[in-house]
């Protein structure tokens, strides 16, 4: 049955070349860059929208909340990588602010997500 | 009893039919929930608010929502780069710190940084404060 053939191949393709992960709670579209190399999917990921909503790891909280369970996570494991993927229409000094906060808890390495620019 | 070689050919035989629903659905599955996103990441630095003591010397590029100012004066982006390109022998081991203005997008402010990575400039801090 070549039909049952090629859904299993299609599925192998799926499970192999796809990432399976949480969606995101609200539309995150981040910047277009031409010179950044591939992201590391390791550590925490935090969303910043356009309307400065907050999202740790795919959940949506608040500031104070999402501050909190950061420098909990943080004081675990102290060399954890943060990725910030903020809209690219959001305030540019909104997410400086939350860089500078991100820093002031503890994080070595942040990261700002992006996406290659589509030619 | 039937004779072994013919235990085998029961006529309780696993059906194909479920197995290829299973394999439907599986498939289903990982279509829907799988991501093929291509992120790319930039390490950045970020220092305090303002130019502290630690930062003299420093060039403190300035994004407004019309363009960049460097050392109060304003400059197109591409005019901007090339300026800092050329100073670069002058000011190797100067931090960079890039200031966004309010009202400046976050997509401008990466554009800036995209734009001076590409010249080959390092040491770009991200600094908040000022007007």
């Amino acid at each position: 049955m070549p039909l049952i053939n090629i859904v299993f191949l299609l599925l192998i393709f799926f499970m192999v070349a796809g990432r399976l992960g949480a969606s995101d709670p609200f539309e995150v579209t981040p910047p277009e860059t031409g010179q950044a190399e591939a992201a590391r999917m390791d550590g925490v990921e935090i969303l910043l929208g356009a309307d400065g909503a907050l999202a740790l790891d795919a959940r949506e909280m608040e500031r104070a909340a999402l501050m909190a369970e950061l420098a909990r996570r943080l004081g675990d494991a102290p060399g954890t990588r943060v990725r910030l993927r903020a809209d690219e229409g959001g305030e540019a000094r909104a997410l400086v602010a939350l860089m500078q906060e991100l820093r002031a808890l503890g994080a070595r390495e942040v990261t700002l997500v992006t996406r290659p620019v589509s030619r | 009893m039937k004779p072994l070689s013919e235990r085998g050919r029961s006529p309780m035989r696993i059906g194909l039919t479920p197995l290829i629903d299973m394999v439907f659905i599986l498939l289903v599955f990982f279509m829907l929930a799988s991501n093929f996103h291509d992120w790319r990441a930039i390490p950045v630095a970020s220092g305090g608010s303002g130019a502290g003591g630690g930062m003299r010397g420093a060039l403190l590029v300035e994004v407004t929502p019309r363009g960049a100012r460097l050392a109060g004066e304003a400059l197109p982006l591409s005019e901007l780069a090339a300026k800092l390109a050329a100073r670069r022998e002058e000011t190797a081991g100067v931090p960079i710190l890039i200031r966004p203005r309010g009202g400046v997008e976050t997509g401008a402010l990466v554009a800036v940084l995209d734009r001076l990575t590409e010249e080959g400039l390092a040491d770009l801090t991200l600094v908040g404060g000022g007007p």
